[in-house]
């Protein structure tokens, strides 16, 4: 799924934002949510709007919006759902999902995220943020999106976590043809996992385009106060204080082996 | 050394199997473990919410003889997002919380200056508690704990709702504390870029302590951490690294030294 917003007016400023299909996309410094709620079309101003190259109406939105899942920062899950499965049957319900086997598709999309049968009957109170978090992602699975955005992703997960929760969304890419949005004030992160960075800055687009190149342009970023990824900075800091001729890598095995290389 | 806490063969569920551990007294010291370890579970054990019949000392008398006044007065635990049960305002839930102390105006006033200084609440110090964003709520709940002046804290994993920034000034003003009045704090966290500064860092992974020790003496283990599930802080992983080729001799945290020195 492609959005392409030209001249998209959202309040008081004018804005393009590509979301290219089949992609995983950062957004970083996004604090507002702005941008968040316009990619997921939550919030949408004055503007064209492609999707998959077909210009949409904004009568059209809702149906578009359906094929977005949204999972949020906030791990909060209301206190009076008791259990995984009331939690997962809830979105079935609220989105008005006809599902022909609603306990398989549970356990599947818990499958996916790495969570065992067990987990279906768990209490919701019972939970650790790590396990909420996950299940907030198999739940946002369940009704087939084409579009997936995560907010702070890794936020509550551990190094292991992390990594299996990459390969997963890697796979969903991959074999799924999802596009993946990652929205992090984790910079390491964003340069890690994304191909394909869009920063913000006051609510307004400052760059998007391929994530290692545009995090590269360290002086650029700093001016405007965007927090560089330590490896980058590091290369930068040997670049341009020593003259090094050092690559940027996102790998600390080939940032020490450039550096053996070069000491 | 004299110990604050001390945990003999704990047994809980299949969360903890003999699981023993000592605590200094009057140090900054942090528990770190990958997630679902059993740290939110100790903390709540220690907050006397999970009762155990195993042996627990705190300051030298088994937990089951305190009287539930008495272990509140000495041990406060900050879980993020513990419900406080009030509309009031910042200024009121403090002003509440130290009258209940029954201390003098002027020790009151000294107490809430600091705080409000320390934890950045001044700002905000009119504003109701129900509309307060996480990390605000959670430093409402480290300046309540902190007020009424236990002998030990127990903060539970504060670090994913702070940014880099927040989180340092926190644990700064943690260093503050145990410095200056008679009080040991116990950090419980999977960052362990947070706890660089601690006094004394344990590692737990299958109920039992593997590493312990000077916090970046035990990141030098970045084999075991990472196996574990924990993130090595950056500059400690770069150090180890460039140390294993002999290119520098000892750990170093700033950017800009490293830089400097292998290339001088």
């Amino acid at each position: 799924m492609e959005i392409v917003m030209i001249n998209h007016k959202l309040e008081d400023e004018e804005l393009n934002l590509v979301i290219p299909h089949n992609k995983i996309i950062g957004l970083v410094n996004d604090k507002s949510n702005k941008i968040f709620d316009l990619i997921s079309l939550k919030k949408i101003g004055k503007g064209k709007i492609l999707i998959n190259n077909e210009k949409i109406v904004k009568e059209d939105i809702i149906i578009h919006r359906k094929r977005i899942s949204r999972v949020e920062d906030n791990i909060d899950i209301p206190r009076f759902i008791l259990t995984v499965e009331d939690f997962m049957n809830m979105e079935f319900k609220n989105n008005n999902l006809s599902i022909k086997n609603p306990d398989k598709k549970i356990r599947d999309s818990l499958k996916i995220v790495g969570l065992n049968d067990n987990y279906v009957t768990r209490t919701i109170t019972s939970l650790s943020n790590s396990e909420k978090k996950l299940i907030l992602i198999a739940k946002a699975l369940l009704s087939n999106p084409d579009t997936i955005i995560l907010e702070e992703p890794f936020k509550y997960l551990d190094l292991n976590q992390e990594k299996r929760l990459f390969m997963l969304l890697l796979k969903l890419k991959e074999q799924f043809n999802k596009t993946i949005v990652l929205k992090s004030g984790d910079t390491n992160s964003i340069y890690n996992y994304t191909t394909e960075v869009i920063i913000v800055k006051n609510d307004n687009i400052l760059m998007q385009g391929e994530t290692k190149e545009s995090f590269h342009r360290v002086d650029f970023l700093k001016r405007n106060g965007i927090k560089i990824p330590n490896c980058v900075k590091f290369t930068y800091l040997a670049k341009k204080e020593k003259d090094v001729k050092i690559e940027y890598h996102s790998d600390i095995r080939d940032i020490i082996k450039d550096i053996y290389k070069h000491v | 050394m004299e110990n604050i806490i001390e945990i003999n063969n704990l047994n809980y569920k299949n969360i903890f199997s003999n699981f023993s551990i000592s605590l200094p007294k009057n140090k900054f010291i942090s528990i770190a473990g990958s997630n679902n370890c059993g740290k939110t579970t100790l903390v709540r054990i220690l907050d006397k919410e999970i009762e155990t019949s195993s042996e627990i000392l705190i300051n030298a008398k088994p937990i089951s003889q305190y009287k539930i006044t008495e272990y509140y007065k000495t041990v406060r635990t900050i879980i993020p997002k513990e419900y406080i049960n009030t509309f009031a305002t910042i200024e009121e839930e403090l002003n509440n919380n130290l009258d209940q102390l029954f201390i003098s105006k002027e020790e009151k006033n000294k107490r809430i200056k600091s705080i409000y200084k320390n934890l950045s609440l001044n700002r905000i110090k009119k504003d109701n508690i129900t509309e307060l964003s996480i990390e605000d709520f959670i430093r409402l709940q480290i300046a309540v704990a902190v007020s009424s002046m236990p002998k030990i804290l127990i903060i539970d994993d504060i670090s994913p709702y702070f940014s880099e920034e927040e989180i340092l000034e926190v644990i700064s003003y943690f260093k503050y504390l145990v410095s200056n009045y008679d009080l040991s704090i116990i950090l419980i966290t999977s960052r362990l870029d947070d706890v660089i500064t601690s006094d004394y860092l344990y590692i737990i992974h299958d109920s039992s302590i593997i590493l312990e020790g000077n916090p970046i003496d035990v990141m030098k283990k970045d084999n075991i951490l990472n196996r574990i599930g924990l993130k090595v802080p950056f500059m400690i992983d770069l150090s180890v690294k460039l140390q294993d080729y002999a290119l520098i001799d000892n750990i170093e945290l700033d950017i800009d030294r490293m830089v400097d020195k292998l290339w001088k």
